[in-house]
């Protein structure tokens, strides 16, 4: 059961111009019909929230996220979890091929074969003394002020607020395949599927019934400088930034998180760790230290040295 | 030890500055960061800290002075969804549910001109 990662996440928002206008200065390209995508076609969808093409909404959260749509490996994966999930809960076969179930927290969740499409854009280069990778007479900074930003390149990871994590987990591993690889105790626990080697594509936050819903979602960037790149631009164009830069511990992925109009937040990250069965899994109380290696502010771009001296 | 906190009235902006129905946030400290907003709606002005009470620190807006719903009914967290009454600050709905934003007194000046009393490092 190959399942890749979420491929699109489908909101209900009051008010779609502005998380229209919103995504799009992210840096995500507007598709039409609501739709908006990373270059490699994963991405969010955004609906108002009376439409009735939404699956039903159920929860008192501000937030809604009414569908996570995850892409799998190939046709035999959808059989398989169609099969799977049919055990013990309805499955929707829907005209586009998808298949749609909820999960034991509550949440739509669809599965479609992937829409993503393989990069084959290099990773932020960087020089070392001893190991130098950008290449000669490459500049790493770019050569104009009026660079366009950097673009998110696929969907990482999205994260649940759920009243019971141990149930929330427990659906996805044993029926979904899904490992974790890391917990925070108090918290909750750091999942990733079968066919990713991503430290995460789902983390679940233990919160009061209340409060069940989306903390946020991220893109993944090229690079540690694209966080801060795309971050800067994105808050020199207004955009309020909620938490970072700086890089987290469980996952090592760089970090900027951004309220957002959709009622979560949404966060850019790069160079997330990659892990494969032999890793073995941690488990650190969820405390600041623990959460991030270290933290930073933005400020308004300055610089030592004042006016030329005057001439007497 | 830092010094304790003074409250010092602040002149902020013209009364005529802010829009008949909406919010406007201020920088005072230079942090990068709202400190507090105002929001106008008629004949009704308020200021508030800029601080969620489910997250204390948490900034509110998800864009420079975007603090309100659409509609300009709720004082609105965009980080998780928190709604506020604008003329009261308690939070009707949302995580800190029954919780009230911090807020700021306010004074007008020589008749058009906004001052907030604003806890200041000496």
């Amino acid at each position: 059961m190959r399942i890749l990662g979420p491929d699109t996440l489908v909101f209900g928002v009051d008010d779609v111009d502005s998380c229209a206008t919103f995504l799009a200065d992210y840096g995500l390209t507007p598709k039409g019909d609501g739709a908006f995508e990373a270059l490699d076609g994963t991405g969010v969808v955004i609906r108002r929230k009376d439409d009735p093409a939404l699956p039903k909404w159920t929860l008192p959260t501000a937030n809604q996220l009414r569908k996570t749509i995850y892409g799998v490996e190939d046709r035999a994966a959808l059989d398989e979890i169609a099969h799977e999930l049919g055990r013990d809960r309805e499955v929707t076969f829907l005209t586009d091929g998808s298949l749609e179930a909820t999960d034991d927290s509550g949440f739509v969740l669809g599965f479609q074969v992937s829409v993503r499409r393989t990069l084959t854009l290099a990773a932020e280069q960087i020089n070392a003394p001893g190991d130098a990778h950008r290449g000669l007479n490459v500049t790493g900074s770019p050569a104009n002020r009026d660079e366009p930003a950097p673009l998110p390149r696929t969907l990482s990871h999205v994260v649940y607020f759920v009243p019971d994590t141990d149930k929330a987990e427990a659906f996805y591993v044993n029926r979904l395949g899904f490992r974790v690889n890391d917990r925070f105790t108090g918290m909750g626990p750091f999942l990733s599927p079968r066919g990713t080697l991503d430290h995460h594509t789902l983390f679940f936050i233990q919160t009061p019934p209340a409060m069940q819903g989306c903390e946020h979602f991220t893109f993944h960037m090229g690079g540690p400088s694209d966080v801060l790149r795309a971050g800067h631009a994105f808050a020199a164009k207004g955009y309020e930034s909620f938490w970072g830069p700086g890089r987290h511990r469980f996952g090592s992925n760089w970090f900027w998180y951004f309220n957002s109009p959709l009622g979560c937040h949404i966060e850019y990250d790069a160079d997330m760790d990659q892990l494969d069965d032999s890793w073995v899994p941690r488990v650190a109380p969820a405390i600041a230290e623990n959460s991030q290696e270290f933290l930073f502010q933005l400020r308004e771009t300055w610089a030592p040295g004042g006016p030329p001296p005057q001439q007497s | 030890m830092p010094a304790p906190a003074a409250a010092s009235w602040v002149r902020v902006c013209e009364l005529d500055a802010l829009p008949p129905t909406g919010a406007r946030g201020f920088d005072l400290s230079g942090n990068g960061i709202d400190d507090l907003f105002l929001v106008r709606k008629g004949e009704l002005l308020r200021g508030y800290i800029n601080s969620c009470p489910h997250w204390p620190g948490a900034s509110l807006p998800w864009r420079k002075h975007a603090y309100l719903d659409r509609d300009a009914s709720h004082i609105v967290c965009h980080g998780h969804g928190a709604r506020f009454a604008i003329d009261d600050g308690l939070c009707i709905s949302g995580p800190c549910a029954g919780q009230y934003l911090q807020a700021v007194m306010l004074r007008i000046e020589e008749g058009r001109y906004v001052s907030v009393l604003f806890p200041m490092r000496r």
